[in-house]
């Protein structure tokens, strides 16, 4: 009987944690801004994502750093970062395994580039 | 003359008393002609199989999905890049068994109950019907990407039904209809809840070995969504307390969620993961 219970309260529990929701419903809404800056923009979001890995030195396997502006700058015009980070083959993706970025991570990245890879 | 008075009398007797005896074997067996064993692991490739660990065991499921081999010597076919799932079943009874498990990829962990609701009888009914429910958190989301983040959209929940049949000694198959819900999904134009139909089949080559397969279709995928229906083929060694079991599949994740709404390989270009389970009874 009080398993039981238990097992109506963790269902209980678990039928009101349901939600629909895909990526665009958590993302900030900002525009991408007119110049995007590897300080203003772009540093946190490598920090946040691909300095666990890309440290210098890099660890688990990966081949470069990516720690100073010109260690990204390099990644992006030599090592293809931004088909690594777009991609949608897991077997490709950067970071490793996904989740992929959200998509606008990824449009500031490839803004950044447009803007000519400008450090601030 | 009174032997054989004796021995007329005594031979129907005996010969009844036989009888009686043949019938309650016949009983017995008719009373216990549950098919045994359609799948000896406790997955079929990716998807559950019918099979339910005993009461009181306790087995340990070691699986990989390597990278994909499409990189050849680059990553040694996908050797570099493995994802890992480590998972632990107990049998609480025969027919209900509970279990936990963390997987590599996206820094799944799980917990999931399986219970046999019917066996396959010979002269029964014709099926073995199993339940598979599962609640999956993804802690690999991460609110520095997704500001709006609450720990609810980390969680996904699976529901299914596992029909298998063993048609011959050799051969066995299941159907599995699917229902799941991930709370998030990246893409936007994809259903949370989400209906999925696996096939798998089982044959058997020699005493240890088999051939697996399986394959899930999703039924309500996005129209422009990247990910794609999970095909898998293996084989089965069994080695004592061993099943080894060692496939390629299009898919890389392990949970029931993640195989069904995100695998991304394709067979058609050769973009396909090699993988084991490894399962060890305690």
């Amino acid at each position: 009987m009080k398993t039981r219970q238990i097992l109506y309260l963790i269902i209980g529990v678990l039928a009101f944690n349901c939600s629909n929701i895909s990526e665009e419903d958590l993302i900030d809404t900002t525009p991408l801004p007119t110049t995007v800056t590897y300080l203003n923009n772009v540093k946190s979001i490598i920090d946040n994502n691909c300095v666990l890995c890309h440290s210098n030195p890099p660890i688990n396997g990966a081949p470069i750093s990516l720690v100073t502006f010109e260690n990204v700058k390099s990644a992006i015009e030599n090592n293809g970062l931004i088909s690594r980070i777009s991609s949608n083959d897991l077997a490709f993706l950067m970071p490793f395994g996904g989740p992929r970025l959200p998509q606008n991570k990824i449009d500031l990245i490839i803004q950044w580039e447009t803007n000519g890879l400008l450090e601030e | 003359m009174k032997t054989l008075f004796i021995l007329i009398f005594c031979i129907p007797i005996l010969a009844i008393a036989q009888d009686d005896l043949l019938d309650e074997i016949d009983i017995e067996i008719t009373k216990n002609q549950f098919a045994t064993a359609a799948f000896k692991g406790l997955k079929i490739v990716n998807f559950e199989s019918t099979k339910l660990v005993a009461k009181q065991e306790f087995t340990f499921i070691v699986s990989h999905r390597f990278g994909s081999i499409k990189n050849g010597f680059d990553s040694f076919f996908g050797l570099d890049d493995a994802v890992t799932r480590l998972n632990f079943v107990y049998g609480i009874s025969d027919g209900f068994n509970i279990g936990v498990s963390r997987s590599s990829f996206q820094k799944i962990y799980e917990a999931s109950t399986k219970y046999r609701l019917l066996r396959q009888q010979e002269k029964g009914f014709p099926f073995t019907v199993v339940g598979f429910n599962s609640v999956v958190v993804n802690t690999a989301l991460d609110e520095a990407n997704l500001p709006k983040l609450e720990f609810k959209h980390r969680l996904g929940y699976t529901a299914q039904l596992l029909i298998s049949r063993k048609v011959n000694a050799n051969f066995s198959f299941e159907l599995a209809p699917t229902f799941f819900h991930d709370n998030y999904v990246q893409q936007n134009n994809q259903d949370n809840s989400q209906f999925a139909l696996g096939l798998g089949a089982r044959h058997k080559l020699t005493k240890r070995w088999s051939i697996n397969a399986d394959y899930g279709w999703h039924l309500n995928r996005a129209e422009n969504s990247p990910f794609k229906n999970p095909l898998s083929i293996g084989f089965d060694l069994e080695t004592g307390g061993h099943v080894f079991q060692m496939h390629f599949s299009n898919a890389q994740a392990m949970n029931t969620n993640g195989f069904l709404g995100q695998a991304t390989g394709d067979w058609s270009d050769g973009n396909i993961y090699f993988g084991f389970n490894l399962s060890r009874v305690f």
